[in-house]
Formats: C-alpha cells, sequence, structure tokens
C-alpha cells in the first residue's frame, strides 16, 4: 500500500512537471539579421541533423566558425525514415536537433504537424540566391541533387552505358539493373516526362525485373564491390561516398540525356529547438556563396550557378537539365511517388 | 468471549489477507494489460485512421481494402508459411538428431558439443544473415568464387553463382540453421528423462539400434518433439533479420518485412496500411498460439517422460561415432565459424573483398579504430548495456509476480492472468514496436513525452520477453513447497515480505537463468530496437544497421564481431544455469 502510495505521487507531481515544462515558452527568435546573430552568440551552438560526411563536416565547420564565431554538432541521419523519426519524436515533445535536412516527400508533413517554423529567410538573407528559398518560408535549400547512372568499370564497359533513362529497359538488363525503391531519381524526371510517359517507362521498368534495394549507398557500396552491374538512378553524391572510403572502387558515374535535380537539402528550423537564432544562421550561411563552395565535397553543389563541380559536370555532359523547384517538391512529389511505386508493385502509401 | 474475540480477529486477518492478495492480482493485472493490450488496442483504432498517427486525417476502410485486394500481401503470407514451415522441419531434424547423438550414443566430444549448440545463439540473426550474405552473393560471394574456380577444374565456366542467398532456398537455409540451439534446449531434456525401459524392451525383442530410434525413441519423445517443433514454427513466422537483409535484394517479401518496408522505406510511408498489416499478422499468430497451446496439453497426456531420476542407456552407434562428430562440426561450421569469419575478414578491409593476394595486402585494424573514434559508440555501448540490464530486471520481476499470482494466489482471475501472459508470444516483434509507435504518438501516452526514449525501448522488450519468463517462473514455483511460505505468514511476515525474502532466494537458479536468457536476447535485439530507438537511445543492433545500408559492411562487420565476442561468454553462463537447472553434467 505504501509503495503504491509513492507510485501515485510519483505520477501526480511528474505529470504536473511535464505540463508545467509544456507550457514554458520557446527560445526568442531575431527578427534582423543582427538580432538573429546577438541572440545567436548567447546560444553558441547548433544541433544540426543530416546526411554529412568526411570533408565537408570541417570545411563548413571552419567557415562557420570564421564568420559567425559559432560551432555546431551534427548527428548523421540517412534515409526517409530517421527524418520520419525526427518528425515524430517533434510531434511528442522530443526536439533534440535544432536545424533538420527535411527530405522532399516529408516536407508537407512536417508543415501539417507543425513542427518547423517560417523564417524570413529572403529578408535574412538577401544574397542568397532566391531559387534556394521555399516560397511559403519553411525551407532554405544549400545542396541540389544530381541523379545519374552508377556502374562497375569491370562488369560495364563504358560504351555499354545506358545514354537515355529508355536504355535501361533493355533486356540486356534484365536482372542486372540495380533500382532504389524510394524513387526520388524518377519524382526528378516527372515534371519533364508528365504521368503518361513516367508511368509507362515504370511498367517497363518492372517488367524487366530490376534488382529491388533499400538503400542508396548500399546500393553503390554493392556496384563497387561488382555483386550489381549498374543503377539506374542514384544521387551523385553515393558514388562519392564510395571514392572518400577506397579510392581504388571500381565505380564510375555518367549522366543520361535527361538529367533530374531535386532540392537535396532543404533545411528547416525545429519549433522548440533549443537554439533557433544558430540554426538560422547555419542553413542561411550554407546557402551563401561561401556555404555552397563546401557542397563538392558532398556532391551536392548547385548546377545552375557557374563555377560549381555541378555546373562544370552538366556542362560537359551536355544533358538536359531537368527541375520541379519548389513548386513540385512536396505534395505533388509526394503523389508522382505514390504512382510510381503503385506502378513498380509496391504498397503505395497514402 | 477470549474464543469468540480470537475467532473474530482470525477472521479480520483472513479477510485483509484475502484483500491484500486481491490487490496484487489487481495491481499486476492492471500492469500488464497497460503494458501489453494498450498498444495492441492503438495498432487496431490506427489501422481505420488515415495519415501519420500524431496527425490522423480521418476515419477510414480504405486501409483494410487496399490490403487485402494487394496481390504482394499474399505474396508476403505464402512466403510466411512457407518459410517457417519448411524452414522448422530443417530445423527440428537436425536439433532432434543432435539431441540424440549428445544425450544418448557414444558419439566423442558431447561434453564439447553440447557447449558449442549454444554457441549460434551468440550470433544475432542480422549477422548471421549478412555473414552469408557476404560468402553466398551471386557473383562476389567469397564461397561462391571458391566454387566457381573449383567447378572451372572441370570445365564447368560460371559467372556468378553457383548459389544464391538472395532467394527463398537461402531464406530457408538461413531460417532452419538458426533454430536449431533453441528446439535443441527444448527437446535434450526430454532424452536425458526418458524411461530407458521402452528402448530396453525393443533390444531384447532383438530390434537393431536404427529400427528402435525410429520405432520406440522418437514416437515416445513425439509429444515433446511435436512441441518444439510448434514452438520453431512460431518463432520463423517471425523471421525479419534475414528476410530484410537477404529478401528485399530478391523482391521476397514476409510478412514482418512487408511491415518494416511500409513505415520505414517506402515514400510516402503509410502507418495506417502498415496497422493493417500488423493487426492481420497478430491474428494469424494468436491462432497459431491456441493450437500450440491445445496440442501441447493433448499430448503431455501421452508422455513418457517421468520426473523419476533414471540414468539414460548410452547407446554405441559403432564406427558412425566419428560420421556423427564430424555431421555436429559441419554443423558448427555452418551455423559459427562460416559466417563469423567472413564477417572478421571484411572488418579488417575498407570495403568487402573477396579473398585473395591482393585483398590480404588491405588488412589492417583502421574500420575498429574508426568504430572508436566515432562519437556516438560510447553512447551507443551504454544504451546496450542499459537496455539489457534494466530489461531482464524488469521482465523477470515482472514474471516472478505474475507467475507467483497464477501459481499461487488464492484469487479469481488466475486463469485469465495465465492466458494473458501468453498472449504477447503471438505478437511479432516488429508489430510490438509499431503498436508502441502508434500508442505512444497518440494520447494520451504522447503527452508523457516518452517517446523515443529509454522507456518505450524497454516496454517492448518487456512485451516481447515476457512469455519466456512467465513460463519459465510457473514451473519454478511449483516445485516449491507451499509450507515454506506458509511458515513465513504464520510468522508475520507480509505477502511482499514473504515473495521477495523467502520464495525469490529459493527460486535464484531459475530467475538468474531467465535474467541472463533475457539479456542474451535484449542484447541481440534488432527490429524492436530498429523501429523504436532514437538519437539517444540508440543501441548496437542500430548503429550495425546503419553502418550496413550505408554502404560500411566493412565498419558492420567489425561492430559484428564484438558484439559476437561479448556475446559468447553470456551464452556460455546460459549453460552454467541450465546444468544447474536440470542437474545434469553435459553428456559424457
Amino acid at each position: 500500500m505504501h509503495c503504491i502510495a509513492s507510485y501515485t505521487r510519483a505520477l501526480v507531481f511528474g505529470g504536473a512537471f511535464m505540463l508545467l515544462a509544456s507550457t514554458v515558452s520557446a527560445a526568442e527568435i531575431g527578427k534582423t539579421l543582427e538580432e538573429v546573430i546577438a541572440l545567436a552568440k548567447k546560444e553558441g551552438t547548433v544541433q544540426v541533423a543530416n546526411s554529412w560526411r568526411g570533408r565537408m563536416l570541417k570545411e563548413v565547420a571552419k567557415g562557420f566558425e570564421a564568420r559567425y564565431g559559432l560551432t555546431f554538432k551534427q548527428t548523421y541521419v540517412g534515409g526517409i525514415s530517421s527524418r520520419e523519426r525526427i518528425l515524430s519524436e517533434a510531434v511528442a515533445g522530443l526536439v533534440e536537433y535544432d536545424v533538420v535536412n527535411v527530405s522532399g516527400e516529408l516536407r508537407p508533413q512536417y508543415i501539417k504537424a507543425e513542427v518547423i517554423v517560417p523564417v524570413g529567410w529572403g529578408t535574412l538573407f538577401p544574397e542568397v540566391n532566391p531559387m534556394l528559398i521555399d516560397p511559403k518560408g519553411y525551407f532554405i535549400a544549400a545542396g541540389i541533387s544530381r541523379y545519374a547512372i552508377i556502374y562497375n568499370t569491370n562488369t560495364v564497359a563504358a560504351a555499354d552505358v545506358p545514354k537515355t533513362w529508355e536504355d535501361c529497359l533493355d533486356p540486356k538488363w534484365k536482372r542486372k539493373v540495380a533500382i532504389y525503391t524510394r524513387p526520388r531519381t524518377f519524382t526528378g524526371l516527372w515534371p519533364g516526362w508528365g504521368e503518361t510517359r513516367s508511368l509507362d517507362f515504370h511498367r517497363k521498368l518492372r517488367a524487366n525485373d530490376p534488382i529491388w534495394t533499400a538503400d542508396q549507398t548500399g546500393t553503390a557500396a554493392k556496384i563497387a564491390q561488382g555483386e550489381y552491374a549498374l543503377s539506374c538512378g542514384l544521387p551523385y553524391h553515393t558514388y562519392l561516398n564510395i571514392k572518400r572510403r577506397d579510392k581504388t572502387a571500381p565505380i564510375a558515374f555518367a549522366y543520361p540525356t535527361e538529367l533530374p535535380l531535386q532540392i537535396g537539402e532543404a533545411f528547416a528550423i525545429m519549433k522548440g529547438a533549443k537554439n533557433p537564432n544558430a540554426a538560422i544562421l547555419f542553413a542561411g550561411f550554407l546557402a551563401s556563396k561561401e556555404g555552397q563552395k563546401s557542397y563538392k565535397h558532398f556532391g551536392r553543389s548547385n548546377p545552375f550557378v557557374e563555377g560549381t563541380v555541378a555546373n562544370e559536370q552538366v556542362a560537359a555532359a551536355k544533358s538536359k537539365l531537368i527541375f520541379g523547384g519548389w513548386d513540385f517538391a512536396g505534395a505533388k512529389e509526394g503523389a508522382a511517388a505514390k504512382k510510381i511505386v503503385e506502378a513498380w508493385g509496391f504498397p503505395k502509401g497514402k | 468471549m477470549g474464543m469468540g474475540s480470537l475467532t473474530v480477529a482470525r477472521g479480520m486477518r483472513m479477510s485483509w489477507d484475502v484483500l491484500r492478495h486481491h490487490a496484487l492480482v489487481a495491481l499486476v493485472l492492471v500492469t500488464l494489460v497497460a503494458v501489453i493490450m494498450i498498444p495492441v488496442a492503438r495498432l487496431l483504432i490506427n489501422s481505420f485512421l488515415e495519415g501519420h498517427p500524431a496527425i490522423p486525417e480521418g476515419w477510414t476502410l480504405k486501409n483494410y481494402t487496399t490490403a487485402f485486394s494487394m496481390p504482394l500481401f499474399y505474396e508476403a503470407l505464402v512466403n510466411t508459411l512457407g518459410l517457417a514451415s519448411v524452414g522448422t522441419a530443417i530445423t527440428v531434424v537436425i536439433a532432434v538428431l543432435f539431441a540424440f547423438l549428445i544425450e544418448r550414443t557414444d558419439m566423442p566430444c558431447r561434453n564439447l558439443a553440447w557447449t558449442l549448440i549454444l554457441i549460434p545463439m551468440a550470433i544475432p540473426g542480422v549477422l548471421f544473415a549478412l555473414g552469408w550474405a557476404q560468402l553466398l552473393s551471386p557473383k562476389t560471394g567469397a564461397l561462391n568464387v571458391v566454387l566457381r574456380d573449383f567447378l572451372a577444374l572441370f570445365g564447368v565456366s560460371m559467372t556468378e553463382g553457383p548459389i544464391n542467398i538472395y532467394s527463398i532456398g537461402g531464406l530457408i537455409f538461413l531460417d532452419g540453421v538458426r533454430g536449431v540451439t533453441t528446439v535443441f534446449l527444448m527437446v535434450v531434456g526430454a532424452f536425458r528423462m526418458m524411461d530407458p525401459s521402452l528402448e530396453e524392451a525393443a533390444r531384447v525383442s532383438k530390434a537393431g539400434a536404427i529400427a528402435t530410434f525410429f520405432h520406440v525413441t522418437l514416437p515416445a519423445l513425439s509429444p515433446a518433439i511435436l512441441a518444439a517443433a510448434m514452438y520453431s514454427f512460431i518463432s520463423s513466422m517471425e523471421s525479419f533479420e534475414a528476410p530484410l537483409a537477404v529478401g528485399l535484394p530478391a523482391n521476397i517479401f514476409v510478412l514482418s518485412t512487408l511491415i518494416y518496408f511500409t513505415t520505414r522505406i517506402q515514400a510516402p510511408l503509410d502507418y495506417g496500411l502498415a496497422a493493417v498489416f500488423g493487426v492481420s499478422y497478430m491474428l494469424l499468430m494468436v491462432f497459431l498460439l491456441i493450437w500450440y497451446r491445445r496440442a501441447v496439453r493433448v499430448s503431455e497426456r501421452f508422455s513418457t517422460v517421468t520426473g523419476k531420476g533414471f540414468r539414460p542407456r548410452v547407446i554405441s552407434i559403432g564406427r558412425w561415432r566419428w560420421a556423427a562428430l564430424a555431421m555436429f562440426m559441419g554443423y558448427f561450421l555452418l551455423a559459427v565459424v562460416a559466417p563469423f569469419c567472413v564477417l572478421l575478414w571484411t572488418s579488417l578491409l575498407p570495403g568487402y573483398r573477396a579473398p585473395s593476394i591482393e585483398a590480404m595486402g588491405m588488412i589492417s585494424l583502421a574500420n575498429y579504430v574508426e568504430i572508436f573514434e566515432t562519437d556516438r559508440v560510447l553512447q551507443v555501448i551504454w544504451n546496450t548495456l542499459v537496455l539489457m540490464f534494466v530489461s531482464a530486471t524488469v521482465t523477470m520481476i515482472l514474471a516472478f509476480m505474475a507467475s507467483w499470482v497464477i501459481v499461487r494466489a488464492p484469487v479469481r482471475g488466475r486463469g485469465l492472468l495465465d492466458s494473458l501472459m501468453f498472449v504477447p508470444h503471438a505478437i511479432p516483434g516488429i508489430v510490438i514496436a509499431l503498436a508502441l509507435i502508434m500508442a505512444f504518438l497518440t494520447p494520451p501516452l504522447r503527452y508523457t513525452g516518452l517517446y523515443g526514449s529509454m522507456v518505450v525501448l524497454v516496454l517492448g522488450l518487456v512485451v516481447a520477453y515476457i512469455s519466456f519468463g512467465t513460463r519459465l517462473m510457473n514451473g519454478a514455483i511449483m516445485q516449491i513447497q507451499k509450507e515454506l511460505e506458509q511458515a513465513a505468514y504464520v510468522s508475520g511476515a507480509g505477502t511482499a515480505k514473504t515473495l521477495f525474502q523467502i520464495t525469490l532466494p529459493l527460486l535464484f537458479p531459475a530467475f538468474a537463468a531467465g535474467w541472463v536468457w533475457v539479456a542474451v536476447h535484449a542484447l541481440r535485439a534488432f527490429s524492436i530496437p530498429l523501429m523504436l530507438s532514437s538519437k539517444n537511445t540508440e543501441v548496437f543492433a542500430v548503429l550495425l544497421w546503419e553502418f550496413w545500408e550505408n554502404g560500411t559492411a566493412s565498419l558492420a562487420s567489425g561492430l559484428g564481431v564484438l558484439l559476437i565476442l561479448a556475446l559468447i561468454p553470456l551464452t556460455l553462463l546460459m549453460r552454467r544455469f541450465i546444468t544447474q537447472m536440470s542437474g545434469q553434467q553435459g553428456g559424457a
């Protein structure tokens, strides 16, 4: 009985404490850049969730600290499931990051769940290219993903590499092409192809019996090992990830005649973040000209900006760029993904 | 008047005892209902909702119509049943054969074999699958490379294979070999305790050893074998790690991976649909479990295994002794040595490569250095140890209390509690995780702020292992004489004092054996941590899978090697407790 009474008391007090804690006001966010900087200096550091590795981390740390005197702590998160977990945690009141790179398909859910806050990005950072700023104010893009054909150089001759996406449907690639089941490459093509051409392609792709894979860098690793011959549609940065660990890996990339682009890194400030001002400065820095220079190490530099690695590569490939931008990212991308996945025969989601 | 006062006092005392017992039963029932039934109820509710569990978009039946009109669902169902059936058949044949050879024959090194057969439990299912994926990947698998070179000597030229682990056959192989230890542990006691007079009668009638085995020994032990086979079948039905690691590249879905795919991989994610898969899966498993319990009760009537202290007769198998030992070593090679060696090999390279002189030149400990330089590793190790310790302790204390109520408490509701304790066994780990996600993302549990915390992880593992704990403690409590507790009551001790100061110490071997079993399984747990971990509660399994998914098989392999080395001593500790509990010294 004594134990029950103690347990009950603990529950009551714990519940009261949590209720009180939930009513404590969130950190103040500055309205001008000067205010943001002043508040950020009090915060000192920023917790970031994204998928960087290697040299990119050092370069960004150096540049960010040089500009604002602030540091950041990165937690590696990869794939849609980790961003979905961050969303679920935030909804349940657990906000562990200040700024998160939100996956394309999840952006509408983050907004709907009210776990991120809109920011006047254009006002605070007028030098940032407007194409990188979400019209609704929730996201600022720092990285643009470009999708390529990644292949093993020991098993696939350069002359045999598909030149177009339709070349991937050639029966000679039956059971040889690895396809990532999250269709970002193909939702990237959707704005240029339209629904009819897209779905026709995907039904034929399914009929060609590809190897379905559940992760992108793992797929690239298996291509490097020689287990898969090639993949039609992996982000270029997965190739870089493999080469970073093993420079001798027999893996190469090629851009088809139509090159899909997606907003690869869209940062949002979490509602209830402990360091929101430092987070705003961090995201703004990444979208700035100086921050963008670091993206060459991550394989997501902006192909629309002259002088970047991406710009040089696509110019050399002479590919037609297909980019849906902010208008397509989010709900339209989600709808396209559902139709593609259904054409592939997987559960299509809602 | 004195007698009247005494009677009244005694009556009041008895009423107070009954009240306390009822309060204890109520407390245990309420706790277990909350832990088990609330998440299950939430899963059922969410199967009728659209959208994210935390931001539902309205009631719908579309989840059910979509699921039941989806060919992939039926394909996954057939794969699950087929894999479990054939895998179980293989498991039972191997395990029964080894139980016979180790307990009843003069096979050499029987004591060593008894210990070695436990070692596969030290290799988590996901590592077993990843190891064999590296051995038998069709083009680059180490074993396939060797086999192709061997076949080339005979003029057979192949560009891939000859064995492909990414197939239904590969999954059956993994499942069949994995389950041998558990089934062995379930039947070996029956072989030891079998009344030898039946076999002696057969030998007197001039029946040979093989005829005796097939016509006397096996039929006599069929209740125990059947119970073990059905348990193994149910466990195989929940299989997740091998289908995840090896099934998806072959486009082979089972129910568990269909749920994982729907909530973690596909874009966009769909919790409502996953909830329908989870409910269907759970109902199927409940049906199987009811069938299992009925079958076990019926078969126990025909048991020829007694509690009397028979010394089993050792059967001489002559020159087949060495063949038997070779067969056992072959199994050990497949179950332990081969996967461990390839994981070790990969952990010493920058990336997986088939064995070659060139690859040997790249061997280094760089991956291990990188693992320990990873910021999160110390946190991950700490989280894993906390999860292991807390899960085992909470599970066994709850199991002890529940079992005491089931076996001893003179109150109504014991039968209900006993049945309730068996329900979690019917809920696959992936469904437990999904149910807890939904429970803690929706009111009222959402407001506890516990989502993503270690509490939810512990809850998941407690639900997963409570059935085992209560089965173990039920049997152990039955062995304790009631008079010991009654003596404590007569001396003035209360229920709680009696339970924890008299009964529990007497049950220590069983409690400790259960604790170690749960701890080992918590350390190896995969599906529940994979679904429920957050940034601050990552455990070994989650970090390992992240390394694998991100193409750093070498880091995943290194972490796997470290985990296996940590699990081996714990597994051998289990052997000690099993020996102590059964009073046997292993085969001579």
